[in-house]
């Protein structure tokens, strides 16, 4: 009988270090997702290491779904600017302005200040 | 108006640079202040146009601004006085230096991020303190960073052909695989068109930019015919500003009212800006 539970706890054992094996394999390619973004034609959109703030270059912004890209296109030719003005730029509403802005700023591409009631961003 | 136009090509020999330096000095010599730049830094060449007008070394070039080594305008001569135009006519040259080309080909992808965001900053410049009324862009043939840059910083984008078919297919290949940079914004001009080729009557001329435009997704804007007086003569880069009433003047002229009437109708919906054309 004590020989059967000592099999047991070390087959239980073995199950719980491939279970760790597993947890440890799925938390890298959730790290892996949230670094990267599928683009317009599922492509993968690189991002910049976390809290570095830079500029998408011709062949990123190229990779970004159309939604996005008009919003960045907005910023590069306004510099600093509000949700709003952004939102004036493209003819779209100022929620989707500053969800696209928002979410540009998690990505590292846009800076975000604020200034008084207003939150300004802009691209470095 | 406010505007900036690329003229893009996928190879190179098309006539691109011609076209966007004639048209530069016609609408400044007609009231219009341009800025002409030549971001074409492989194989600039408008420094052999403006040489010998402007008579003076240049000190700064288009790539020194690029490289944060000087203002915007210091890269910029003022041509109009010594070609007494009625606008200003800018003119930002390309450094035709070995060195400086081997400097471009080595640019990092960060270095072309930070030259797309200083194309915006020279956009918004030239607009805004300089007064000027239209930016023109004459860029490298090809897909490349720096052309890329220049259509991306762009209003419009004339990509400029000629009726050779491994340029059109060129044209097409580029249209249909970048179609997101180049989305409502985009024009084909065919140039160097043999004038004893049948196109040219006007049902052949319908069908074949008719055909033209579905294969490459894009409205052509026109066709210039290929003038053997331009291609021999010794300054044929100005033939256009210096002989108004030459065919070739003539054909530039009605594609800039084209151009400007494309303009103003791309504010209202894709499918009536094209049927305007």
């Amino acid at each position: 009988m004590e020989e059967l539970l000592k099999a047991l706890i070390e087959e239980v054992n073995r199950i719980d270090k491939k279970l760790d094996k597993i947890i440890e394999q799925n938390e890298k390619i959730l790290d892996f997702q949230k670094s990267s973004l599928r683009g317009n034609k599922g492509n993968l959109i690189s991002i910049p290491n976390k809290g570095l703030k830079a500029a998408p270059d011709a062949l990123t912004l190229l990779s970004f779904p159309t939604s996005f890209r008009k919003t960045i296109m907005a910023l590069y030719k306004l510099g600093e600017a509000t949700a709003e003005d952004i939102a004036k730029e493209t003819s779209r509403m100022r929620a989707v302005e500053s969800a696209h802005a928002n979410y540009l700023v998690r990505l590292g591409f846009v800076k975000r200040r604020r200034k008084g009631r207003n939150v300004y961003f802009q691209i470095e | 108006m406010n505007k900036v136009i690329s003229f893009h090509s996928s190879r190179g020999g098309t006539g691109k640079t011609i076209i966007a330096v004639n048209l530069s000095a016609l609408l400044a010599r007609k009231g219009l202040n341009v800025a002409l730049m030549d971001l074409d830094f492989r194989a600039p060449s408008l420094h052999h146009i403006f040489g010998e007008i402007i008579k003076e070394p240049i000190k700064f070039w288009v790539n020194d601004y690029l490289n944060s080594h000087c203002a915007v305008d210091d890269s910029l001569i003022d041509i109009h006085r010594i070609l007494n135009l009625k606008g200003n006519l800018l003119v930002g040259f390309a450094n035709p230096s070995v060195r400086a080309i081997e400097d471009i080909l080595g640019k990092s992808r960060d270095w072309e991020a930070r030259a797309l965001k200083k194309l915006f900053d020279l956009r918004n410049f030239l607009f805004k303190d300089l007064g000027i009324d239209l930016c023109i862009y004459d860029t490298s043939p090809g897909i490349q960073y720096s052309s890329l840059n220049a259509i991306i910083a762009s209003d419009l984008t004339v990509f400029v052909s000629t009726s050779d078919p491994l340029d059109v297919e060129g044209v097409r290949n580029i249209l249909n695989e970048f179609d997101d940079i180049f989305e409502n914004k985009t024009f084909i001009l065919l140039n160097k068109v043999f004038p004893e080729t049948d196109v040219w009557s006007y049902d052949k001329q319908t069908e074949f930019t008719n055909q033209l435009s579905k294969d490459c997704k894009n409205p052509v804007i026109g066709m210039i015919p290929c003038y053997c007086d331009i291609l021999k003569a010794k300054r044929s880069q100005l033939l256009a500003f210096e002989k108004p009433s030459h065919p070739f003047s003539k054909k530039l002229e009605e594609i800039a009212e084209r151009l400007f009437h494309v303009e103003s109708a791309l504010s209202e919906p894709r499918d009536v800006a094209r049927r305007s054309l």
